[in-house]
């Protein structure tokens, strides 16, 4: 059905029960907006989508591939088509920018050193950071490790992208931007999982919406849906009358 | 009830280590067999861990030889024994002093860093970014550490055995009024291969109980940079006392080879 899907998906960490029943689905091309409030375990199910976490019971389906069943070096291959954007950017900080993003190009293709630099070098010109290759991450504020983290999540050309509130912390300018990659990136047909509680950003990009709230999936509605309805649970979250 | 309550949490503990010990092991040997090898990576730790432990190891080395030589000539003296202090010196340094002493000294620095470095990646999410990004943690991290310990220890060692006799010569014959040939030629005499083969085994099992419980320490951090610190400690507290437990029972396995050969 989905290019991504998730089944009955149960997690907990110790006696605290985070997902009790999840289910959604993502076609191909879509982009779906993961909301709910703080706590409710958006993170740990977007991890989950690629195998850093593994649930206690249930499915998710990767182009109908069961992940969950799968050992370390079988998801190596599923994490080659599925990019995962970390929040706070998760550069390795013994590495230069440059070195960050060349690390999955050296790591999973045959390009020769001088294809690998202008790659990077169009890639993060992309996201407004030029002339910062030589930098090393504690030599980046916040919001350009931010950066740096998609950019190189991104440089593999990915068919799915899980995107951990990317344009948190960010400036209008770079939230801007950031928009307009996700935009791109969705034309050229790579679906998208987006966790955010940055609600213009979620209405700019995404198709539909699932909102999360006691381990469940309560609500997704389509972004038409929410703009032709004015009353309804997702509203109430967006206009931030329930948690 | 407090003191029952520790013991199992302890045990608890104690269990989970030993498991994840066993799995972490497996997953290095089973990685170790399958490309890619990481060439530069694992010539960056043998400098960190051979190159860059050399002057506290051979500082260790020639203060216990010294020291060894010093008291064994002060006590021996008594009963007309100093002669027989180049012997006991050499075959102390080269079966327990050399290869422990070292062990522990790596334990203190390596295996510190390594608990502290790979659980700061684990806090700031590098090492979830190695697996996302399609690559192993234990091929990039863990094994490149196992192979510059593997490597590394049994060099210092041999470098720690040398320093250390040159130590005991050294007050043997400023403090002891010995002969410098003579205990050369004692130490060249009565110290057989066995002796130093003894020793040099032991180093490789010392390297893993250095390399492997500071990996699994660092990799198992999960709550913040408080317990870096923590992982940190277990990680010296726990390869000191494997050395030293194992140190016993590979004396004693290696006492029962030379019978038979």
């Amino acid at each position: 059905m989905g290019v991504i899907e998730v089944k009955n998906f149960r997690k907990s960490f110790g006696s605290k029960v985070v997902h009790k029943d999840v289910n959604f689905y993502v076609r191909k091309g879509e982009c779906l907006g993961l909301i709910g409030g703080s706590g409710v375990g958006k993170s740990v199910l977007l991890r989950s989508l690629i195998g850093l976490e593994k649930p206690d019971s249930g499915q998710v389906l990767i182009e109908d591939e069961d992940i969950t069943r799968m050992n370390e070096q079988e998801l190596t291959r599923i994490r080659k088509k599925v990019a995962y954007a970390f929040q706070g950017g998760a550069l390795f900080d013994s590495m230069t920018v440059f070195e960050n993003l060349a690390y999955p190009l050296r790591e999973h293709t045959s390009l020769n050193e001088s294809e690998i630099r202008k790659k990077i070098i169009s890639q993060l010109a992309e996201f407004g950071l030029s002339q910062s290759e030589s930098l090393f991450p504690a030599s980046l504020s916040g919001g350009m490790q931010k950066r740096v983290g998609l950019a190189r999540a991104m440089i593999m050309g990915p068919q799915v992208i899980l995107y951990d509130e990317p344009t948190a912390g960010l400036d209008p300018f770079n939230t801007k931007r950031i928009q307009e990659v996700i935009l791109k990136l969705k034309s050229q047909g790579v679906t998208a999982i987006l966790v955010t509680h940055d609600m213009p950003t979620a209405l700019a990009v995404c198709d539909k919406m699932a909102f999360l709230k006691d381990g469940c999936v309560v609500a997704q509605w389509t972004i038409e849906q929410l703009h032709r309805e004015s009353t309804g649970i997702i509203h109430q979250f967006m206009n931030g009358e329930i948690a | 009830m407090y003191t029952t309550s520790t013991f199992l949490s302890w045990l608890k503990e104690f269990t989970y280590f030993i498991g994840g010990l066993g799995l972490l092991s497996r997953d290095v040997i089973k990685q170790l067999l399958n490309k890619p090898f990481y060439l530069r990576l694992t010539l960056e730790q043998i400098y960190q861990v051979g190159s860059r432990s050399m002057p506290l190891v051979l500082v260790t080395a020639t203060s216990t030889g010294m020291v060894m030589s010093l008291q064994y000539g002060l006590g021996l003296e008594k009963f007309g024994g100093k002669l027989y202090v180049p012997k006991l010196v050499a075959s102390t340094i080269l079966r327990e002093m050399g290869p422990v002493f070292t062990s522990l000294m790596l334990a203190a620095r390596v295996g510190a860093g390594f608990a502290s470095e790979i659980g700061s990646m684990v806090v700031t999410q590098q090492i979830d970014a190695i697996r996302a990004l399609g690559t192993s943690p234990i091929k990039r991290i863990v094994i490149p550490r196992v192979l510059a310990c593997l490597i590394s220890l049994p060099l210092l060692v041999a470098m720690a055995n040398i320093v250390g006799n040159l130590g005991g010569l050294w007050v043997g014959v400023s403090e002891l009024r010995l002969d410098a040939s003579y205990y050369y030629l004692k130490v060249i005499t009565t110290s057989n291969i066995n002796d130093y083969l003894a020793g040099f085994c032991k180093s490789f099992f010392f390297a893993l109980f250095i390399a492997l419980p500071s990996c699994y320490f660092g990799l198992n951090v999960k709550e913040g940079t408080k317990e870096v610190g923590i992982a940190t400690t277990k990680a010296v507290v726990t390869s000191s006392v494997m050395i030293l437990i194992g140190d016993f029972f590979l004396s004693k396995l290696f006492w029962i080879i030379q019978k038979w050969a």
